[in-house]
C-alpha cells in the first residue's frame, strides 16, 4: 500500500483544520495506516488543490459540495468537540483502505 | 510617616520598572511562550507537550513578524506613493485578521491572560444556567483580548480592559445560544453553537437591517450561489485576490509613469508581494494555532468533563460554517463593493488588503437569517460596510499602538487596521470607541436585553435568528421547559403553552 495523502479543509486553513491535522497525525498511524502528507486548505482553495491529483481523501470541518470532488469527502466536527472521534477515525481508515 | 511611604512607593515603582524593562527586552516571542507554558501546566498539559507548544508559539510570532515586515517594506511605501500621485488618502493599511489575532494575544498588558479569565467566566455562567454554551474554541478568545487591548491602549486601565474583553465574551455566549437552533438546522451541526467574536456582532446587527431590506423589492430577487462560485472559480482564492489588490495599488502608485518599464517592475512586484503575504501570513498564524492545540484540548476536557450530564452546546469557530456556498458567493461579490466604497466614502481611512479574504466570517451567521439568499446577504453586508469603514478608521491609531505593545515592527510607516475582524465590527464600535464606563453599560444592556428576551419569548427569538418554527419549538421543549441544571430560570413568564400564542402572533 502506498502512503495516503489527506487534505484537511476548513474556513481559514488556520484554526480548526490545524486541530484536525494534529489529531490525524497523532491517531492514524496507530491504526496501521501509511500516511504521507496531511495538508491544510481553505474551503475556497480545496477544488484547486484537489485537482492536482495528489490527494486521496478530504476531511473537512465545514460543508463542501461533494459533487465537485472525485475523492471521498468526510465532514466532521468530532476532533473539535471531542465527541465521536473514534467513529470518524474508523470512517477515515475505511475510506483510505479502498 | 511620609518618608517611609515615599520610600516604599519608590521601591515598588522601581521594582515595577525593572519588571517592565525585563518584559520590554525579552519581547513577545520569548515572553508569550513562557506565559503559555505556565497556563498549559496549570491546565495539566504534559510538560514536554507544553514545552513544544510554547516554542511553536514563539516561532509563530517570529514568523508573523517576518511577514508583516515584508508587508510594511513593500506595500506601505506604495500606499504612500499612491496618496501622493492620485490624491486618494487611505492611511490605515489593512493587515487583516491574522495579524490582528497575533497582536491581540501579544499585547503585553493583557493578551493571553484573557484565556484563563474567560474559561473561569464561562464555567461560572454555565454552572448557574446563564448560558448553554461551553466555548472550547480558545483560539478565538483572541477577539476578547483584541477589544480589551484596544481599550487598554486608550484608557491605560487594566480593570476596564478586562471588563470590556469579558463583556464581549458574555455577548458571544448569549448570541451563540440564540443562534444555535438556526445554525444546527442550516449547517447540520448538532450540539454545536458558534460563540464567534467576528460573526456574532455582525449577524446581530444584520437582523434589523435585513428586516428593512426584506421590505424592499430587493427581498424578492434570487441568485444562484453555485453559479457565482463556478464563474469566479479558482480566481476566488486568496492568492488571486492578493495579486489583484497588489497590482491595483501598484498601478495607482505609478499612474503618472505607466509608460516607463521600471514602473511595471515595481507594479508586478507589488502584485506578487501582496499575494505572498496573503498566502504566507495564515501559514505563520497556523504555527501559532498548532502551538495552542494541546492547551485547547486540555481546556476542552477540563470544561466539558465538569458537566457531563447537562444539556450543553459545544462552542466552535465559525470557520466550520464557511464552506456553505452562499457564504463563499457573497464573500466574493462584496470584495469589489468594499473597494469602491473605501474610495468614495468621505473620511474613510481604510486601504483594503488582507481582510478582503475575511468576509466569510462576516457572513457566516447571516445565512440562516436570510435563508442563504445571497442578494439579501450582499445588500445587508453593503449597508454594514458603512459603519465598518468608519469604525475601523477610528480604531486604527489604537490598533497601531497595540501592535507596538505586542512587539511588531511596523517600521514607523503609518497606521494599520483589520476592518472585518474585528476593527470595524459593531461590537468594536460600541466597546472601544465609547468611553469605557458608558460602553460597558450600553453593552450590558444589549446583552442582558437579548438574554431576557430569550427567556421570555424563546421560540420567537430562535425564529428571528433564522430557525424554522418546528426547530424553534423543538428547542424550546428541550431547553426552556421544566427545571434547568442551573440556578437561573430557563423561562421567564408563562410556561410552554405561551409558545403556541407566540407562533400565531409572529406574523
Amino acid at each position: 500500500m502506498t502512503a495516503k495523502n489527506i487534505l484537511v479543509v476548513c474556513g481559514t486553513s488556520v484554526a480548526t483544520s490545524t486541530v484536525v491535522k494534529e489529531a490525524l497525525k497523532e491517531k492514524l498511524p496507530a491504526r496501521g495506516l501509511d500516511i504521507g502528507t496531511i495538508a491544510k486548505a481553505k474551503a475556497t482553495e480545496a477544488p484547486g488543490k484537489v485537482s492536482s491529483g495528489n490527494f486521496d481523501l478530504i476531511v473537512t470541518t465545514t460543508q463542501l459540495n461533494q459533487d465537485k470532488f472525485d475523492i471521498p469527502v468526510i465532514h466532521t466536527t468530532a476532533f473539535m468537540t471531542g465527541i465521536g472521534q473514534d467513529e470518524v477515525l474508523d470512517d477515515i481508515a475505511a475510506a483510505l483502505e479502498d | 510617616m511620609a518618608v517611609p511611604e515615599v520610600l516604599l512607593q519608590s521601591g515598588v515603582s522601581s521594582l515595577l520598572n525593572s519588571i517592565n524593562s525585563v518584559i520590554q527586552s525579552l519581547g513577545v516571542s520569548v515572553l508569550l511562550p513562557i506565559i503559555i507554558f505556565l497556563i498549559a501546566l496549570a491546565f495539566r498539559v504534559d510538560v514536554l507537550k507544553a514545552a513544544r507548544s510554547s516554542i511553536l508559539i514563539g516561532i509563530g510570532f517570529i514568523g508573523i513578524n517576518l511577514v508583516i515586515g515584508l508587508f510594511s517594506e513593500n506595500i506601505s511605501p506604495l500606499a504612500q506613493q499612491m496618496v501622493e500621485v492620485t490624491g486618494i488618502t487611505l492611511p490605515a493599511v489593512d493587515v487583516g485578521w491574522p495579524a490582528a489575532a497575533a497582536i491581540a494575544f501579544g499585547i503585553a498588558e493583557l493578551g493571553v491572560w484573557m484565556i484563563p479569565l474567560f474559561v473561569v467566566m464561562n464555567l461560572v455562567l454555565f454552572a448557574i444556567g446563564f448560558t448553554y454554551t461551553l466555548n472550547v474554541d480558545i483560539w478565538n478568545y483572541w477577539h476578547f483580548a483584541f477589544i480589551g487591548g484596544l481599550v487598554y491602549m486608550s484608557t491605560n486601565n487594566w480593570l476596564y480592559s478586562v471588563a470590556v474583553g469579558l463583556t464581549l465574551g458574555l455577548f458571544v455566549l448569549v448570541a451563540a445560544d440564540w443562534t444555535q437552533p438556526a445554525v444546527e438546522e442550516t449547517f447540520d451541526t448538532p450540539g454545536i453553537s458558534i460563540p464567534h467574536g467576528t460573526s456574532a456582532p455582525y449577524a446581530v446587527a444584520a437582523i434589523p437591517i435585513h428586516w428593512a431590506v426584506d421590505k424592499t423589492p430587493l427581498g424578492n430577487i434570487e441568485a444562484d450561489p453555485d453559479a457565482i462560485q463556478d464563474r469566479f472559480g479558482i480566481l476566488g482564492e486568496p492568492i488571486f485576490v492578493g495579486l489583484a489588490i497588489g497590482l491595483v495599488i501598484g498601478i495607482a502608485a505609478y499612474s503618472n509613469a505607466l509608460f516607463v518599464a521600471e514602473s511595471w517592475y515595481a507594479i508586478l512586484t507589488a502584485g506578487i508581494s501582496f499575494a505572498a503575504v496573503m498566502h504566507i501570513l495564515p501559514m505563520m498564524v497556523g504555527i501559532l494555532m498548532e502551538g495552542l492545540t494541546p492547551l485547547s484540548e486540555s481546556i476542552r476536557n477540563y470544561m466539558t468533563s465538569r458537566f457531563e450530564d447537562r444539556d450543553m452546546a459545544i462552542g466552535l469557530d465559525s470557520a466550520i460554517l464557511i464552506g456553505h456556498e452562499s457564504v463563499i458567493a457573497s464573500s466574493l461579490l462584496i470584495v469589489p463593493i468594499a473597494i469602491v466604497m473605501s474610495i468614495i466614502l468621505p473620511g474613510n481611512d481604510v486601504l483594503w488588503g488582507i481582510d478582503l479574504a475575511t468576509f466569510p466570517f462576516f457572513f457566516a451567521l447571516m445565512v440562516p437569517i436570510m435563508n442563504g439568499n445571497i442578494v439579501k446577504m450582499v445588500v445587508t453586508g453593503t449597508i454594514l460596510l458603512i459603519p465598518l469603514h468608519y469604525i475601523s478608521s477610528a480604531v486604527a491609531p489604537l490598533l497601531t499602538q497595540a501592535a507596538g505593545s505586542a512587539g511588531f515592527d511596523l517600521g514607523g510607516r503609518g497606521l494599520i487596521t483589520s476592518p472585518v475582524a474585528d476593527a470595524g465590527s459593531p461590537a468594536t464600535g460600541i466597546l472601544a470607541l465609547i468611553p469605557a464606563p458608558v460602553a460597558l453599560a450600553v453593552a450590558l444592556v444589549i446583552v442582558l436585553g437579548i438574554w431576557v428576551a430569550l427567556r421570555m419569548w424563546p421560540q420567537r427569538m430562535y425564529m428571528v435568528a433564522g430557525a424554522s418554527e418546528e426547530k424553534a419549538r423543538e428547542t424550546v421543549e428541550r431547553r426552556h421547559t421544566g427545571k434547568g441544571g442551573g440556578l437561573l430560570p430557563n423561562k421567564i413568564g408563562s410556561s410552554v403553552d405561551a409558545t403556541g400564542a407566540e407562533g400565531r402572533s409572529d406574523d
